[in-house]
């Protein structure tokens, strides 16, 4: 059985719709009306063990309220859900004792205490063995260099290291599975570096399960395999992040040296985008293999050296969530 | 044990507080020699040598003490969980397991130890510089009055809590808040005994939770109340704490209820 099962879920929330005005303020005491937000709406996945998931969307789009269900805060309105057997907002003292969490924005730290205090403080909410701990402890150490501010109040830590001794806190208990939500948040990229090495070391030799929620696709580039992406609170694509490209990428660049100058260089499918001496920028679109347009080239003219440029994977969810170029698709299989 | 811990943390949190603790002494200890002043004004003016049941020396230490218990009583300021309920900081509170009233429970005995042992043994130590304390008679008279004044910190805390969830359904909660805590004030026999209170007053208050959380244990202490009585408002104590907490219990899981079906 996978670890997460997740089968037609939803959240609706109730809105009270807020008159304008004086009297509209007025009448809002009598009666409200309500607006019901659909901010999940109907998704199902499945989790495996060990997996490192990054879970994309923009602003608004559900994200964290998928989080607050598996973590067991919130209720669902609709469908299933259960994590390793359990269901979380059931039997949440037993879930929340075998996952992590760290929401970038909160901490889960004492802010007057040093940190080693308030990791300490973890030991005895997890029950975790004082070996297990102590052994634990010098391993994120090592990895995400606590020792410099193990001592120092989390109030006078700076963010990325309060995200550090967060991170090291959330995983002391040795959870199966780990809700990220945001971990990079505002950090610089040194830090950023450091916290995603911990994340991958944790989920390859530790086999941690990892749920990454971030506007970074940095993180998602370098750290997931699978990417959830989801949208006003539908479940837009769930696959690898070669099928995100490949799929939305839209259009690639094809950089050519040629040999000589040919004065007529234009070809079938590809356009041609920038010109400078004997170097050609050609675009072309994903009906077309860049080996086929290599050959075409290669048949016609002598080349020095060619490079293929993918869109940004930035670019590419930029275009997904201005575009909305899934939301039509996915309406398109509804309708099937 | 994770209550222990927090109980244990909090303490250990109270001490990154030194000046705003020394501040408080100093500020405790000067409105209780005005506050003092006034009684003994009082008592000269009437020419009585008791009011109340009170002897003027009585009422000078009850002054002392309201003084020495202000800050671990915690009347006035007490919005840890509105704030947590409000910011949706709450949630880290969610994905721990441990049972959420009894650790504020703890943590709010740790941070009352800090403030019974900093701000209170100074106030009760300094003040016989100026006027002559009554104190407790023998070793099982102090142990009685310091049960009935942890009884008393642990009473309050429910009532505190309690007002703190009203968060859970009022934006201007803060603002209820601080009307409860003004009533908690003068009700719990702060401000002066419950015993100066005319007696449809004294009855009123009386099924109320309030005097059991200042007014008792000054009165344990004072040996104002013994014998029988003693073991009286001991008890009543105990039925308040239980009940406020059962209350307290019942609420928060309407309250989280609410917050977990509806969002947050």
């Amino acid at each position: 059985m996978a670890l997460i099962e997740v089968r037609e879920l939803s959240k609706h929330f109730y809105v009270a719709k807020h008159r304008r005005g004086v009297g509209g303020a007025l009448r809002n005491l009598f009666s409200r009306e309500y607006t019901i937000v659909r901010a999940v709406d109907n998704i199902s996945f499945q989790i495996e063990r060990g997996e490192l998931i990054g879970y994309l969307g923009p602003n608004g789009a559900g994200k964290s309220t998928t989080i607050k269900m598996l973590t067991g805060i919130l209720v669902p309105s609709g469908g299933t859900l259960s994590v390793s057997g359990l269901v979380p907002w059931k039997q949440r003292t037993e879930h929340t004792r075998r996952i992590g969490v760290v929401f970038g924005q909160r901490t889960n730290l004492w802010w007057d205490l040093p940190v080693i205090e308030s990791l300490d403080l973890l030991k005895y909410i997890y029950k975790v063995p004082h070996e297990r701990f102590q052994q634990n402890l010098r391993n994120f150490e090592k990895l995400l260099g606590l020792e410099e501010f193990l001592n120092t109040p989390v109030r006078s830590l700076s963010l990325g290291q309060r995200m550090r001794a967060d991170l090291a806190g959330a995983l002391l208990h040795d959870p199966d599975l780990v809700f990220l939500d945001e971990p990079t948040i505002g950090l610089d990229v040194v830090a950023k570096e450091r916290i995603r090495s911990f994340i991958k070391e944790i989920n390859t030799q530790r086999g941690v399960t990892v749920i990454l929620t971030t506007h970074d696709l940095g993180d998602v580039e370098k750290l997931c395999k699978r990417v959830m992406m989801i949208d006003h609170g539908r479940l837009l694509l769930d696959g690898p992040l070669s099928e995100l490209q490949e799929r939305f990428g839209g259009e690639r660049e094809l950089v050519v040296d040629f040999a000589e100058d040919y004065p007529e260089i234009s070809i079938d499918g590809a356009s041609v985008i920038a010109r400078e001496g004997q170097r050609v920028t050609y675009r072309f679109g994903r009906g077309m293999s860049a080996s086929e347009l290599i050959s075409k080239l290669a048949s016609r003219y002598r080349i020095l050296d060619l490079t293929v440029r993918e869109p940004e994977i930035e670019n590419t969810v930029r275009r997904i969530y201005e575009e909305r170029l899934l939301s039509h698709t996915s309406s398109a299989i509804r309708e099937k | 044990m994770v209550y222990l811990a927090l109980f244990q943390k909090s303490f250990q949190r109270m001490i990154a507080y030194r000046g705003a603790t020394i501040a408080g002494v100093l500020t405790n200890f000067f409105f209780g020699l005005l506050r003092a002043y006034v009684f003994i004004a009082v008592y000269q003016a009437s020419g009585r040598a008791y009011i109340g049941g009170y002897s003027l020396r009585d009422a000078v230490t009850y002054t002392a003490l309201t003084q020495a218990l202000i800050a671990s009583i915690n009347l006035w300021s007490w919005w840890e969980v509105l704030r947590l309920i409000r910011s949706g900081d709450i949630t880290t509170d969610l994905t721990k397991p441990y049972h959420f009233f009894s650790s504020w429970l703890a943590r709010d005995l740790g941070r009352a130890m800090f403030q019974l042992i900093f701000r209170g043994a100074p106030i009760l130590i300094f003040f016989p510089l100026f006027f002559e304390l009554t104190w407790p008679g023998s070793l099982l008279h102090w142990a009685f009055a310091l049960l009935s004044i942890l009884l008393a910190i642990m009473i309050s805390f429910t009532w505190r809590f309690f007002v703190n969830l009203a968060a859970f359904w009022f934006v201007d909660a803060m603002g209820i808040g601080r009307f409860a805590y003004l009533t908690m004030t003068f009700m719990s026999g702060f401000t002066v005994p419950v015993a100066y209170f005319p007696d449809w007053l004294k009855f009123a208050v009386n099924l109320t939770p309030m005097p059991s959380m200042v007014n008792t244990p000054i009165e344990v202490y004072l040996g104002i109340v013994r014998g029988t009585d003693l073991w009286v408002a001991l008890g009543v104590q105990i039925f308040w704490f239980v009940l406020m907490t059962l209350l307290c219990e019942f609420l928060y899981r309407r309250g989280v209820q609410k917050l977990i079906i509806q969002g947050g």
